[in-house]
């Protein structure tokens, strides 16, 4: 998991991200044997990039999920997603073996999360601040 | 998102061999702890294009073009049971059950058609149940013993020839019905004239020819898909036979496999290395463009997965 995130996105305990998730075994596997298990997106963790209880995400989540939809042009990366974040794209193994080209898509959707989102996200997670 | 391992005791003991071949990799590397760089693998690579160029070529994977692929009953007897006696019963869709009379003129075809008949499904005689059976007000029966992959059962036919009082040629026939049209082996002595053994796709051929006469759009509809239906067994049967025979010997990818299987896991472990070392500068890489936009105070963490 690569998480990276401002601390003015951080909600009590909860840190929001931009996340890529490689979702493997990595002591005994490979990405291709997980070759759709590999994601970017918004995550909610916690400081340490933990999982949160999903009874503590969820409401994030919902909020920040209202706040996106607006300004996130690409609306499948907002359909399918469970409680550990409000966006997410799959990245499959690239099948020609292009993995420089595989981690720089990876990049660019980072990048254009960072520019795109990251006002967003500082202002969800004030508004949540001041709610409690 | 996260998915859940199966755990089996080879799934166990998978990991475990891993864990004691990192462990023994670790001791090396802790000598070196950068891996050698892309490139030195030249004869994996061969090895494995060699073991890629020999991969079986097998039929595609099959598609779920009928109802019972569908429903995933495509190989399951008792539901082409089910849909057989549906279009044999007078309640079902075929009009004026043209299917019936095709049969009961194939099993019986000196005998006047009785008129309507009633059937039923699984009806128990003395030592078993029959899977179909269509009987007559004047007596006449017509016993359905339908096998799609399973083994005819001791004395079965000839128990259906008792339980159901079939002993001369009025009194009824017993249909031994498999996809191949196999043999009755229990049908015993003497009954050659009251068991007839008949194949899919003899049964396929009847239907098509009664398609002819059915008017109804629901009848054609039931009538196509019940072909496409068995269509697909038949084809799976045969495949199964052309498996049959294949299944003697290996496939030389599988034997290039077997010859090298301590080259494959060196290649593997390798990958798993490389894997890691890539994810590594990810995360690197990702920080410093993403500080580059979202400025000095973003943190970015690295956690392994596991």
């Amino acid at each position: 998991l690569i998480f990276a995130f401002l601390p003015s996105w951080a909600t009590g305990d909860i840190q929001v991200g931009i996340a890529f998730l490689s979702d493997y075994n990595m002591k005994i596997a490979t990405f291709g044997d997980e070759p759709d298990e590999h994601y970017v997106g918004i995550l909610i963790r916690d400081g340490e990039g933990e999982y949160v209880k999903k009874s503590v995400a969820e409401p994030v989540k919902e909020k920040l999920s209202q706040s996106l939809r607006e300004i996130w042009s690409h609306k499948t990366d907002m359909e399918n997603c469970d409680c550990s974040g409000p966006l997410f794209r799959t990245f499959l193994i690239p099948s020609d073996g292009n993995f420089d080209g595989w981690a720089e898509s990876i990049f660019d959707l980072m990048e254009e999360l960072a520019s795109k989102l990251g006002p967003a996200l500082t202002a969800v997670a004030t508004e949540l601040n001041q709610v409690k | 998102m996260v998915r859940q391992p199966a755990h089996s005791d080879s799934a166990d003991l998978q990991v475990l061999r891993r864990l004691l071949s990192l462990a023994r990799k670790d001791q090396v590397q802790a000598k070196s702890a950068v891996l050698s760089p892309p490139g030195n693998g030249e004869n994996d690579l061969i090895f494995l294009k060699k073991l890629l160029a020999l991969k079986p070529q097998g039929p595609p994977l099959p598609r779920q073009t009928t109802l019972f692929d569908a429903m995933l009953v495509r190989n399951q007897e008792n539901p082409h049971s089910d849909f057989i006696a549906w279009l044999l019963d007078p309640n079902g869709p075929l009009k004026e059950m043209w299917l019936t009379r095709l049969l009961f003129e194939h099993v019986a075809p000196d005998m006047p058609w009785p008129g309507t008949p009633t059937v039923e499904r699984e009806v128990p005689c003395d030592e078993g149940r029959a899977d179909i059976l269509i009987s007559w007000e004047e007596g006449f029966k017509i016993v359905i013993e339908n096998k799609v992959g399973s083994p005819e059962g001791k004395g079965q036919i000839r128990c259906y020839l008792d339980g159901f009082g079939i002993k001369e040629k009025q009194n009824g026939r017993v249909i031994f019905l498999t996809p191949q049209g196999r043999k009755s082996k229990s049908k015993g002595e003497g009954a050659d004239d009251l068991v007839v053994e008949m194949s899919y796709e003899h049964l396929e051929s009847m239907v098509l020819q009664g398609l002819r006469l059915e008017e109804s759009d629901r009848g054609k509809v039931f009538a196509h898909e019940f072909l496409a239906c068995i269509r697909q067994l038949l084809r799976r049967s045969r495949l199964m036979e052309k498996i049959e025979i294949e299944r003697a010997g290996f496939s030389e990818a599988s034997k290039e496999y077997m010859r090298n299987v301590d080259t494959f896991s060196a290649i593997k472990q390798r990958a798993i290395e490389e894997c890691g070392v890539f994810l590594q500068w990810m995360g690197i890489e990702a920080e410093k463009r993403l500080k580059a936009i979202l400025g000095i105070s973003c943190v970015a963490t690295y956690l392994p997965t596991a």
